[in-house]
């Protein structure tokens, strides 16, 4: 039935609910996760299905964390990796794979050990040099780091404290050189021409039937009455953020990279 | 103006001014007849026949401008707010998740009473814990509570008549329905169709509670049936019921839809048609026994469940009068079968869709190979909460046309393993919806005759929000992101809104009081009620 009754994420966070019932219904035991050759091939599988978007095929690509680090820093034990899996990160973009049965989500862990295995990935940049960089380009001007104790830079692109611990180191080097490939949902770079003639260039806040908010990249909040606007053109194929390709070089991106995976301020 | 001495005085002259009224009783033959009383609202959908079709008119085309709240009634649930309000001569009956049922005043919202049942923390439950409303007949509310027990209340007090338990809430069985009333008889069933029950339509006594007889919506061995699910996997083949049934008195026949088979989204361990998962059963009230079925989706593998409320309607099909039961598909099809045999008419997809190349004579799907769920992941076409869901669709026979809410998005389906263990969530599979997609919504109206599609209304996201049409020749529903609005049924063109900016689950109603017409909408945790302006 998964009856639309409830919004995707409020079903997910009943989801958990349940989860956590039976969770604390059953005394927490130490997991042990399968290790036959079958278990791994149909862990590979369902990993492919279910984790490879966000994770890569190998676990160090796309816009999930690095899982092919040795070292999971929220999974550490093998009982956190299978809870992980089965709940999600709540409050992160890690989702809960309420698909699968209990044997399957061990199943898919085990495979996620296994990837460590295959290959363990230095990030070869100087970190120092990296964090001079991110100075130097003005990427202050649109993120906000961590530093001193305090949050500082714009707000035009996402907080990227935490971003080491959010993104493979693949997905950062991406990001630099071809930011639209992958879009934050809150960055989709849309314009709006308004009745009057004026077009306005922004990020999209929000859009509904009737209305539209944008966010200017000075910063500033526009909201407006579709019938107040000729056209609104969300376009997914442009990022805000100029691509870095031209002026960095290849030592200078390792150590670009290598500053934003050493940032891993613990969630808020 | 004299004022009152006391606020009770005026409180008092109000209540017995209407206290004549509020003898609520409402015996079968005012349901069959509730088109004469247009003020009420006797049963979910309004009227047996399922149109969500109001008679009323005072508030229409012309003055929905005028159009402002009321009262608001705040709830304090935080399970999705998925009742339909009954309405029986000034006062209101409704359910909030998780297991409350409540009276109000239908002119000032205010409280006459409120009750609670008590329910165990160990319910098994795929979506929340929400409630779709109550049935009324005679002096008594009758409600089907989360864990799976009918529960007869008087209408004047909410004290409790009798409680009986429908299945064992550890084995995963629900109940999330408004129940129907029908003759001397509850009709409701049980949901729980991700945790491979066994689904059934049961008819209690509405005076004692002893239940007259069980349907069982998955055949067992005897039934001409059986035999479309391989080996023992009827036994826990769900097709649960979950939205309510209509009613057609000419036949004394109930049509009812039911859900998905068990598991969802893995069909190996299930091989066969998996009937009556996916259809239209119909049933004679007095004994239920089945007297024709109509399977929308054999085998079905994406969860497209048929619980949509059949709309019964009486026009013309070609030429001919014909009774007809016209319904929107979760599969993404509309359908107009014969209400007498339940014969196929005609269909056709209302949104788009990838997994069949259409229906054949017979109705029956004519499926695309490899449209399966992988363990990979299929891109297929609607998505799991399919072309529409289980929000009402209603019939004008004003405009003679049929309105639906409809999705337009596509998922990647899984397939995973499916082992049933009793109690426990029994998917074999599940979606992801397609990222990177801007999908949409729009409120479709269709020639029930053909499907053609005669205007659209479009909205930013897909919908889930059910239908009031009215004779005012208004359409009245909502949009997830907390628009409430109104159509001119006739045309499309938007009259009215409101923005709520909270979500909405459930479907408006309408009813009259003192001679003065209303539109009730659950929003957020409230239920918004609203009223014209005077001019
Ligand atoms: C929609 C994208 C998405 C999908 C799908 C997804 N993940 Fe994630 N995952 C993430 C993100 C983003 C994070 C980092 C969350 C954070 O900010 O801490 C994460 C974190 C994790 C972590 C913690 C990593 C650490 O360093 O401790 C594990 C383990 C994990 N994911 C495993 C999986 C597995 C296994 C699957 C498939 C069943 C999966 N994920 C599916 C996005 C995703
Ligand atoms: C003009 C504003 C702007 C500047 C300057 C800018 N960015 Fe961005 N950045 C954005 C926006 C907006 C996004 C989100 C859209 C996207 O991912 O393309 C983004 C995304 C990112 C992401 C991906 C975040 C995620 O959650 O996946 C990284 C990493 C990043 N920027 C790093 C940098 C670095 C390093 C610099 C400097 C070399 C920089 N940016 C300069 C605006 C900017």
């Amino acid at each position: 039935m998964w009856a639309m009754n409830v919004h995707r994420f409020a079903r997910m966070a009943l989801g958990l609910l349940w989860l956590a019932a039976v969770a604390a219904a059953q005394p927490k035991e130490a997991v042990k996760l399968p290790d036959s050759p079958e278990d791994l091939a149909r862990g590979k599988k369902l990993y492919l299905g279910s984790c490879t978007y966000c994770h890569g095929p190998t676990g160090d690509g796309g816009k999930g964390a690095d899982l092919s680090r040795q070292e999971l820093v929220q999974a550490k034990t093998d009982g956190d990796l299978a809870r992980i899996i089965e709940v999600g990160i709540p409050g992160t973009e890690m989702p809960s794979a309420w698909h699968m049965t209990r044997r399957e989500v061990t199943q898919v862990a085990a495979y996620v050990r296994s990837l460590a295995k295959v290959d363990v990935r230095a990030v070869s940049g100087n970190v120092a040099a990296g964090k001079a960089l991110y100075a130097k380009h003005g990427c202050a001007g649109c993120h906000t780091v961590k530093q001193g104790g305090v949050f500082t830079g714009g707000y035009m692109g996402p907080d990227l404290s935490s971003i080491g611990m959010k993104r493979s180191a693949s997905h950062l080097r991406e990001s630099l050189i071809n930011p639209p490939a992958s879009l934050p949902e809150g960055f989709v770079p849309t314009r709006v021409l308004t009745v009057s003639g004026k077009t306005i260039d922004g990020v999209r806040v929000h859009e509904d039937t009737f209305a539209v908010v944008l966010r200017d990249f000075a910063g500033n909040n526009h909201s407006y009455l579709r019938k107040d606007l000729k056209e609104v053109t969300a376009d997914r194929s442009r990022s805000p953020m100029p691509s870095y390709q031209e002026k960095l070089n290849a030592t200078e991106l390792d150590d670009l990279v290598a500053y934003l995976v050493s940032l891993k301020e613990p969630l808020q | 103006m004299r004022l009152p001495l006391l606020g009770l005085t005026s409180g008092l002259a109000l209540m017995l001014a209407a206290s004549a009224a509020w003898a609520q009783n409402v015996p079968f033959s005012r349901i069959v007849e509730a088109q004469k009383e247009p003020h009420n609202w006797l049963t979910y959908s309004g009227n047996y026949n399922g149109q969500r079709h109001s008679a009323l008119d005072q508030i229409n085309v012309s003055n929905v401008k005028r159009l402002k709240v009321a009262w608001v009634h705040h709830t304090g649930t935080t399970e999705s707010h998925e009742t339909t309000p009954l309405v029986v001569d000034g006062v209101m009956f409704l359910t909030e998740g998780p297991n409350i049922v409540k009276s109000l005043d239908t002119r000032t919202g205010n409280l006459l009473w409120r009750y609670e049942k008590k329910i165990p923390q160990d319910l098994r439950l795929c979506c929340g814990r929400p409630n779709r409303g109550v049935a009324i007949l005679g002096d008594t509310i009758y409600y089907g509570s989360i864990d799976a027990h009918l529960i007869a209340l008087d209408a004047k007090t909410g004290r409790i008549k009798w409680d009986v338990e429908m299945a064992d809430h550890k084995l995963g069985y629900s109940s999330t329905v408004a129940p129907l009333a029908v003759k001397d008889k509850i009709l409701i069933g049980a949901a729980g169709g991700e945790f491979g029950i066994r689904g059934f339509l049961d008819a209690y006594d509405a005076r004692t509670g002893k239940r007259v007889w069980r349907f069982h919506t998955i055949p067992g061995p005897g039934d001409p049936e059986f035999g479309t699910w391989e080996g023992d996997s009827w036994k826990t083949g769900s097709a649960a019921i979950w939205t309510t049934g209509s009613y057609d008195p000419a036949t004394n026949t109930t049509i009812w839809g039911t859900g998905n088979p068990g598991p969802d989204w893995n069909g190996d361990v299930r091989l066969g048609d998996n009937l009556y998962s996916c259809s239209f059963i119909a049933l004679d009230v007095d004994t239920g026994k089945k007297k024709w079925h109509f399977q929308f989706t054999p085998h079905d593998t994406h969860d497209w469940d048929a619980t949509q409320v059949p709309v019964l309607i009486d026009g013309t099909f070609r030429g001919a009068a014909k009774k007809m039961v016209a319904t929107a598909n979760r599969n993404a099809f509309f359908y107009v079968l014969d209400r007498d045999n339940g014969k196929f008419l005609a269909g056709k997809p209302f949104v788009k869709q990838t997994w069949a190349k259409g229906l054949d004579d017979s109705g029956r799907p004519m499926v695309i190979a490899g449209t399966d769920p992988t363990e990979e992941g299929n891109l297929v076409w609607p998505s799991l909460a399919g072309g529409t869901n289980w929000a009402s669709p209603s019939y004008s026979p004003q405009t003679k046309l049929f309105y639906v809410p409809a999705r337009e998005q596509g998922a990647f389906y899984y397939k995973g393993e499916a082992e049933y263990k009793p109690g426990v969530i029994f998917n074999g599979g599940g979606q992801r919806v397609k990222p990177d997609e801007e999908p949409y919504g729009a409120i479709r109206a269709l020639e029930p005759e053909t499907g053609n599609l005669k205007w659209e209304f479009k909205t930013q996201i897909p919908l889930n929000v059910g239908i009031l049409t009215t004779q005012g020749g208004l359409l009245f529903s909502g949009i997830g992101q907390g628009d409430f609005f109104a159509l001119n049924a006739a045309t499309g063109e938007l009259l009215w809104r409101f923005k709520t900016n909270g979500p909405m689950n459930s479907g408006p109603m309408t009813y009259a009081v003192d001679g003065k017409q209303y539109v009730a909408m659950p929003i957020g945790r409230s239920l918004y009620v609203f009223d014209l302006m005077e001019s």
